[in-house]
């Protein structure tokens, strides 16, 4: 099974020239054109009109290209997004599986029409209510489209009329209902570490990459960035470090060893290998090695 | 939209005229008359004679009249409590949504015996064991009365004990949980974020502030105390502080002119934010408006 590795997914409002010209030239695994909440209303169409275009300037290969659409809106918003170099759309407000089915039929006759691939482009789901989270197991298991998804922290916590302080965070039982139902399903869980993931800010890399690593150790597969500055701190959060490619090599052998003569336990530095710590590094190796093939198809298509 | 606030709700046992005084005076938003926590086995009976007066004395005071009962003797705590003037009734260690189906059918009854309003009497429940909380969402939506839900209290009838840390075991995930529940289901979540000395909501007025700020910032919007010493640390615990509303304000200003302009991305120093960040803003505001008193606003 190969490992989707979308680690940074750099959000863009489609009116916004300057911020996508930056994105462009961002190492961002996918960038989501938003025509939702970072467009303001009187601007909607004129923001669709640009989908296209944008489509045209990505490259194949370094960037994934995703439309977040209005839910509202969501026929207008999908016939100006569906077109070759759409990878998904990311459907913000999902409240019900019926929403995600009615993407998902609208997605398919797009497709026919358009002579796009059945089934290819993809839907990353946003939950904003407590209606949505105590729900989401249906949610994100109502369409094969779905591959990620994440929690619109700001809306659902305005959605539920909650006065966040950083200290306290709100959304525990949340992140954690995602990140149980949505691995369970096959689907990967994003989100950023509270409380940048409810109240986005610029700080320093290294403090964003803190954040971040906080996020990847609470089961989160990759982050929805509002900002360029934080692609390279999350790419680096969510890519296994050499350091630790290496450790876990060194677990698989020992382990590896120990089981052709005989036992199933073999010490390394203090610590007791066993089949799930070779199971946990297999999974580590593996991240890695599917990091490297994604960086190495962003270098070759920067290149091309 | 509904207006009346209900932050503070001071529990006071049914059995004690000096006590319901006591609460009356108190800034109580509601007073819950109890038939359960503070009224032992062999007081239950005279308790229950007290409740159509003690009903009477709560609403003349002007403020809410609750009755706390007991899941198991629904129908004698229901009887004692449904009189002209009752708000609602806390179900304590409610489990079943067979309890909150018969408490629904009794007040049905008691309503039109007794010349209430049909339908008007809401219902809370209190998720204090494990199988009502694992059974929240199925209470909560057992009959159209339930209008609150609340771990009650939780922490002891589940003997959740402290950690080091002062937080109380699983509180976290058990409040989160109650509260996205309440809001799926369009209920109003309550309680506070208690933290270890303060068991049994014995606490001081101080840790009751802090308290209920913290179940504010998770979602509560009111909490119910033992003592009239909290009232008020409820009631300012649950109301957005001067320097919340002013981060509010100027965030808003700032969101309105940038939408305007075109932007609905905004930068402020080196925050960003967008619609759902200009949403709780506005709802803080909304909030704060709610608790100012009549007076204030129209001087």
């Amino acid at each position: 099974m190969t490992l989707l590795i979308r680690r940074s997914n750099l959000l863009v409002p489609a009116t916004d020239a300057a911020a996508l010209h930056e994105a462009w030239r961002s190492n961002a695994d996918a960038i989501t054109l938003d025509l939702e909440d970072g467009v303001a209303p009187a601007r909607k169409a004129e923001a669709r009109a640009l989908v296209r275009p944008a489509l045209a300037q990505a490259k194949p290969g370094r960037t994934e290209v995703f439309v977040r659409v209005n839910k509202p809106l969501l026929h207008a918003d999908l016939a100006a997004s569906v077109w070759g170099g759409l990878h998904g759309i990311m459907l913000a407000q999902a409240e019900s599986a019926q929403d995600v089915l009615q993407a998902d039929a609208a997605l398919g006759e797009l497709e026919r029409e358009r002579g796009i691939s059945i089934g290819s482009i993809q839907i990353i789901v946003l939950i904003e209510s407590p209606r949505a989270v105590w729900d989401i197991r249906s949610i994100i298991s109502a369409s094969a489209r779905v591959t990620q998804a994440g929690l619109d922290e700001s809306d659902l916590a305005a959605s539920m009329r909650i006065n966040p302080l950083p200290e306290y965070d709100p959304f525990i039982y949340a992140r954690g209902r995602l990140v149980v139902e949505a691995t369970a399903a096959g689907v990967l869980p994003v989100g950023m570490a509270y409380p940048l993931g409810l109240q986005a800010s610029l700080m320093p890399a290294e403090e964003l990459n803190r954040m971040a690593n906080n996020a990847r150790n609470s089961g989160m597969k990759g982050v929805v960035c509002p900002h360029a500055s934080w692609v390279e701190p999350v790419n680096r959060a969510f890519t296994p470090t050499d350091e630790l490619v290496a450790y876990n090599r060194r677990v698989r052998e020992l382990f590896a060893a120990g089981v052709a003569a005989g036992t199933a336990a073999v010490p390394l530095d203090g610590r007791m290998i066993d089949v799930p710590v070779d199971e946990w590094a297999k999974v580590v190796i593996a991240t890695a090695e599917a990091c490297a093939v994604r960086d190495e198809e962003k270098r070759r298509a920067m290149g091309a | 939209m509904e207006h009346r606030l209900r932050r503070s709700w001071l529990l006071t046992p049914a059995s004690s005229p000096e006590k319901l005084a006591a609460a009356i005076k108190s800034a109580a938003d509601v007073a819950v008359l109890d038939l359960v926590e503070f009224v032992v086995e062999r007081c239950k009976p005279a308790a229950r004679e007290h409740m159509s007066a003690a009903v009477r004395v709560v609403e003349a005071a002007g403020k809410e009249a609750y009755a706390q009962v007991d899941a198991q003797l629904l129908y004698a705590d229901l009887h004692a409590s449904v009189w002209p003037g009752l708000a609602g009734v806390v179900i304590s260690r409610a489990e079943t949504t067979e309890q909150i189906k018969e408490a629904d059918q009794v007040l049905t009854h008691l309503e039109a015996e007794r010349g209430l309003l049909p339908g008007t009497v809401r219902i809370v429940v209190a998720c204090e064991t494990a199988r009502g909380n694992h059974a929240a969402y199925e209470l909560a939506t057992a009959s159209r009365r339930v209008w609150g839900l609340t771990l009650g209290r939780a922490d002891l009838i589940m003997d959740l004990r402290p950690e080091p840390s002062t937080e109380i075991h699983m509180m976290q995930y058990l409040m989160q949980r109650l509260i996205t529940i309440a809001g799926a289901v369009g209920a109003t979540p309550l309680g506070a974020w208690w933290r270890a000395p303060d068991r049994g909501l014995l606490a001081t007025p101080d840790n009751t502030l802090q308290a209920a700020r913290r179940g504010r910032a998770i979602g509560f919007r009111g909490a119910l105390c033992v003592r009239e010493d909290q009232v008020s640390s409820l009631n300012q615990g649950f109301t957005p502080s001067p320097d919340e509303e002013h981060a509010a304000t100027r965030l808003l200003a700032a969101y309105d002119t940038a939408t305007i302009a075109g932007n609905a991305v905004l930068r402020q120093d080196d925050r960003l934010f967008d619609r759902g960040t200009a949403r709780c803003a506005r709802s803080l505001l909304d909030l704060a408006a709610a608790c100012k008193p009549p007076l204030a606003m129209s001087s």
